[in-house]
């Protein structure tokens, strides 16, 4: 089983199962698709159709219940949960709708975290992260607390946290959610900047506007990738 | 009063409506509050309530001092104690000294521990006879007919509670007494206590009966120190002001009679710190253990309550927004503290009484006054005062953050980031600290007590204890008139003795180590200049019979050692210990040199040094070993014996067989209980044992209580730092890196405490440092062991939250965003 070198993310049949109560709900049914390096997809779909569920499997963060799932060469769909964490940590970059900052860290620490996790020394660290502050311009707020910046800043920072370890694929579930509509595009762009200059970003949104912003987009209906949008909504 | 029971009512329905917290908070605060009951229950009895004499505190004892002899606490003799009493006039003072009678004529001979006393003694005590009289003030005089007073447990022991035996008359030591009166059951005299006779602690215990101290039985001489005065102070004299006069008086003695007297000073103290004296730092010690013990315990519901409050947030903010002002709610709060502690005080009463009951009958041991401990009424009082105190110390701070309206940073905390960080959170850790502090404190006490008795257990005390039977036997008067039949008596005795199969060795001494009954004198050096009275050698005398070393297992150096045939009509003979040989004789070989016992001009018989043996210690395992001079029973006669036999096993096996025997060689031979000498040797460590065992238990108590107070601190942290912790998870963090995160947080905390808590160690325990024996109080060993305990403690306490941390489950976690 090989996979062309050219796509850094391959899904064959991936299939997601949640079982609560006796109730069993398909959150995904045989999707499968491949992301090449360097590309810009946008995950698209009513609520509940699966999309946070395909993303937090392309981060690792979850197992699919059935199919294969190929980063970069390598087949992570059942691998332990220690060297999920350890790939995760390397390969993948998590922007979130709430932005996720650890609040008794400091900006600087937040954005260092991942690099703690993998072992990077000291100085490479610091270099790292303030490059990634520098990114998304936050380098001159290091040493506040998440609670004293605002939304957008908030969100910058969790880009640069995401970038801080030059993951492999950034993965981002509604980045722009709880930002304004100036601060939304003020993140949309920093995304976009990041992909020109090279990153392979995954997002998941509902808006139709920044969705068109991505070189590809996957419709997902039902836990299934559909050709087209449907525009409404499932019948209950 | 209305509001009152309305906050009581809700404050129950609070705490039954989070049982589990009530559980463990109540019984946090009982385990506390019981400590401090038990052992204030026990300070009280033996250091703050007044001693059974009427207005026991003009009491004190008066005792000869002499600097320059080193003795602090000496006895005086029949002569000066009349010039003492004639002389004072600020104080009235009696005297006694004790003696053992032989009683006969009724089961079986026994052997009673008696008293001398002035005739004037039991008015100045002022405790009534329960029958009959007390001495009238002639009865001490020369001539005197002879009579005596009984003990109520000899009373009851001896004569079966005989109520018609008042002027009936007794046997002691074969003579006839007529027994004038009974004390009641409550009255002990002397008070057991102990002082420092010379290089000896010296332990005075209750007599069965007193009779007269008379210049018929005790000579009235100056240079025999044997008799103890007690004094009433005149109403309204302090003691420092008969310590005055007493003085003024020592020093007349001094003059006029400088010979034995050179160098007296006098020592005034009141009864009750003589009779407490020893054992006051010690509770002391205990008490401070206790109070930590409390504290961490305080600071353990402090932290549930912080806890909780976090939960209640919302039902204060309602109140709140009801009308409620924050004084209302403070008082709510600390209504439902009270509850708890009270809750905990009754609980805690309950863990007092049991533990201390099973305590005190669970390690037998010399606490003065303790062996008639009862609770008293008092305690209630106690206990519920440091109930209320104790709700107060835990219920303040949290109700206080509670009451806050921190309705601003709520909002924030629920917003944008994750949660942390908040003052609730510092206090919730500093109180964590403090109690790791505290505990450090209380495992570095026991720890050094720990180490203190380990060198003390392991001390050689100069003979082997193993498989080592004593035996006390007085051998009467009436029966043996002569030196030669008592001698051969005690040869026909041995005999007997070492015919018992599994007997190996068996020898007499006047007294053995560790019986409390050694003493020593002074002794003069052939050959060199008369030194100065204070000057004069001293050393400890034992009349022994051959094989005694041997039989101890006291090592012989050199020369040889006794025979049968060192008789009375031989040359004079003497062994002597190395302690001796390098005190006497330094440099020098003392073999062939010839000592003298008393004073110079005395006519006892020049001995010639023929051996040397090891040294032994006499009365503690803590003490030096002191110069001993050995004499063979063929040349120096005792009444008082100490029978020693060593057994090839076990010697409590063959106990019974040596009693017979005893017996075979006379019927009436009056017998005092066996003991095994490693008992004595135990008996004289009981106190370290026993505060050693308090110690760890307080220690432990209090390690635990810590690890509590780590584990719901690390817990209520890893809950509320679900979300953080998934987020870290996203970012790669392996399960390890999360556990390695929640224990390092804890031991992070430990260490803070750890910091803290040594440098509180290093300056509390030298309040210890007298109960220690060869450890000081900054012993690197303890503070190394202690820490390492701590981390253990704080690295198992952190574990279950830590391992409930690495099962956060990251999408769980982030998807309710
Ligand atoms: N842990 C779980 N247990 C049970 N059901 C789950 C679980 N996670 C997701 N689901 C279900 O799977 C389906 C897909 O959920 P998912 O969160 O992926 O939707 P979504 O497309 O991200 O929706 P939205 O746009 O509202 O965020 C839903 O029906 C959801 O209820
Ligand atoms: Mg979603």
């Amino acid at each position: 089983m090989s996979t062309p070198n050219s796509s850094l993310i391959r899904l064959e049949n991936v299939t997601k199962v949640f079982y609560t109560d006796e109730v069993e709900t398909h959150a995904l049914s045989s999707v499968g698709f491949e992301i090449h390096a360097g590309e810009y997809i946008s995950i698209a779909g009513p609520s509940g159709c699966g999309k946070s569920t395909l993303l937090s499997i392309l981060g690792l963060l979850d197992t699919p219940t059935e199919g294969e799932y190929w980063l970069n060469g390598e087949a992570v769909a059942n691998l332990r949960l220690a060297e999920r964490a350890r790939i995760r940590n390397r390969q993948v970059g998590f922007i979130f709708q709430s932005f996720n900052l650890v609040g008794d860290l400091t900006v600087y620490e937040n954005v260092e975290l991942p690099l703690t996790y993998r072992g990077t020394d000291r100085a490479e660290r610091k270099q790292r992260v303030l490059e990634s502050l520098e990114k998304v311009g936050m380098a001159h707020r290091a040493k506040h607390l998440p609670a004293q910046l605002s939304g957008g800043q908030q969100q910058r920072v969790a880009v640069a946290r995401a970038i801080a370890g030059e993951p492999s694929i950034l993965l981002a579930d509604e980045p722009t959610g709880n930002l304004d509509s100036v601060n939304g595009e003020a993140v949309m762009k920093l995304l976009s900047d990041l992909h020109q200059a090279g990153s392979t970003i995954c997002m998941v949104t509902h808006d139709q506007r920044y969705a068109g912003k991505a070189g590809k987009e996957i419709h997902l209906f039902d836990g299934r990738v559909v050709e087209q949008p449907h525009l409404n909504p499932p019948a209950a | 009063m209305e509001f009152i029971w309305q906050d009581m009512r809700y404050g129950a329905r609070m705490l039954l409506k989070s049982p589990g917290f009530t559980v463990v908070a109540v019984l946090t605060l009982a385990l506390g509050i019981g400590a401090n009951t038990a052992i204030f229950s026990v300070v009280n009895f033996v250091l703050l309530r007044p001693l059974e004499y009427a207005n026991s505190d003009q009491l004190v004892m008066i005792w000869e001092r002499n600097v320059k002899k080193g003795f602090t606490e000496s006895p005086t003799s029949f002569a000066n104690f009349i010039d003492f009493r004639d002389g004072a006039k600020s104080v009235d003072i009696a005297s006694f000294t004790d003696t053992n009678f032989n009683l006969t004529g009724g089961e079986q001979p026994e052997r009673i521990a008696g008293l001398r006393v002035s005739a004037s003694l039991f008015s100045m005590l002022g405790v009534n006879p329960m029958r009959g009289r007390w001495f009238a003030p002639q009865e001490d005089k020369p001539g005197a007919g002879r009579v005596l007073i009984l003990g109520y447990g000899l009373w009851q022991r001896s004569f079966a509670g005989n109520a018609n035996l008042v002027n009936q008359t007794v046997q002691l030591n074969g003579q006839s007494y007529t027994v004038i009166g009974i004390m009641p059951p409550s009255f002990k005299f002397p008070p057991s206590f102990s002082a420092t006779v010379g290089a000896l602690e010296e332990t005075v215990s209750n007599a069965d009966l007193w009779v007269p101290l008379t210049p018929d039985d005790v000579p009235l001489v100056r240079d025999i120190r044997n008799l103890k005065m007690i004094g009433r102070l005149k109403p309204g004299v302090a003691a420092e002001q008969a310590q005055v006069e007493i003085n003024a008086i020592a020093s007349r003695l001094d003059k006029e009679y400088p010979d034995v007297n050179g160098g007296i000073e006098s020592h005034v103290i009141p009864l009750h710190q003589q009779v407490t004296g020893d054992i006051r730092p010690a509770l002391i010690v205990l008490m401070a253990a206790v109070s930590l013990v409390l504290l961490i315990a305080c600071a353990n519901v402090a932290n549930l309550l912080l806890a909780k409050a976090t939960n209640r947030q919302k039902e204060i903010a309602i109140r709140t927004a009801l009308g409620a002002n924050r004084l209302r709610i403070l008082r709510q709060l600390l209504t439902e503290s009270t509850l708890l502690g009270l809750l905990g005080g009754l609980l805690g009463l309950l863990f007092a009484i049991v533990g201390t009951k099973s305590l005190i009958a669970f390690v037998t041991v010399n606490i003065p006054r303790l062996k008639d401990f009862g609770f008293e009424s008092k305690l209630l009082l106690f206990t519920l005062a440091i109930s209320l105190l104790t709700s107060l110390v835990f219920g303040l701070a949290p109700a206080i953050d509670a009451s806050k309206p921190n309705l601003n940073e709520a909002l924030k905390e629920g917003g944008r980031s994750s949660g942390g960080g908040s003052g609730r959170n510092r206090l919730r850790n500093f109180l964590v600290i403090g109690e790791v502090a505290l505990a450090v404190v209380l495992v570095t006490a026991s720890g050094l007590m720990f180490r203190s008795f380990v060198r003390l257990q392991r001390v050689n005390p100069g003979f082997n204890p193993e498989n080592l039977l004593t035996l006390e036997i007085e051998v009467p008067e009436a029966a043996y008139r002569t030196e030669q039949q008592q001698r051969i008596f005690q040869q026909q005795l041995l005999q007997r003795i070492r015919a018992v199969p599994g007997v190996r060795y068996a020898s007499t001494a006047d007294n053995v180590p560790f019986s409390g009954n050694a003493f020593n004198s002074s002794f003069m050096i052939e050959g060199r200049p008369i030194p100065a009275v204070t000057e004069r050698p001293r050393a400890f005398y034992r009349v022994i019979s051959p094989d005694y070393f041997s039989t101890m297992g006291i090592p012989f150096v050199r020369g040889h050692q006794f025979t049968d045939r060192d008789s009375a009509d031989a040359q004079g003979v003497a062994i002597i210990n190395d302690a001796a040989a390098r005190k006497y004789w330094p440099g020098e070989d003392p073999l062939g040199r010839r000592v003298k016992r008393g004073r110079p001009e005395s006519k006892n018989p020049w001995l010639t040094i023929v051996g040397l043996v090891g040294s032994a210690n006499q009365a503690s395992l803590r003490e030096e070993t002191q110069p001993e001079i050995y004499v063979p029973y063929l040349q120096n006669s005792s009444r008082t014996l100490t029978l020693v036999a060593r057994t090839d096993s076990d010697p409590r096996m063959l106990a019974g067989a040596i009693r017979k025997e005893v017996w075979a060689a006379d019927k009436d031979l009056p017998v005092s209980s066996m003991k095994l000498m490693e008992e004595l040797i135990s008996t004289s460590v009981a106190q370290p044992r026993f505060y050693l065992i308090l110690l760890t238990v307080f220690a432990g108590l209090a390690l635990v209580l810590a690890a509590i107070g780590v584990y719901g601190v690390m817990s209520y942290s890893v809950t509320l730092r679900t979300r953080d912790i998934g987020i870290r998870m996203a970012l790669g963090a392996t399960p390890i890196d999360i556990f390695k995160q929640v224990v390092g947080q804890a031991l992070w905390l430990a260490l803070i405490g750890l910091g803290v808590g040594i440098a509180l160690a290093i300056l509390s325990t030298r309040v210890m440092s007298s109960l220690l024996y060869e450890v000081s109080t900054m012993d690197p060993m303890t503070l190394a062991s202690t820490s390492l305990a701590l981390l253990v403690v704080a690295l198992l306490a952190s574990y279950l939250p830590a391992r409930r941390a690495t099962k956060v489950d990251p999408i769980v976690t982030l998807r309710y965003e």
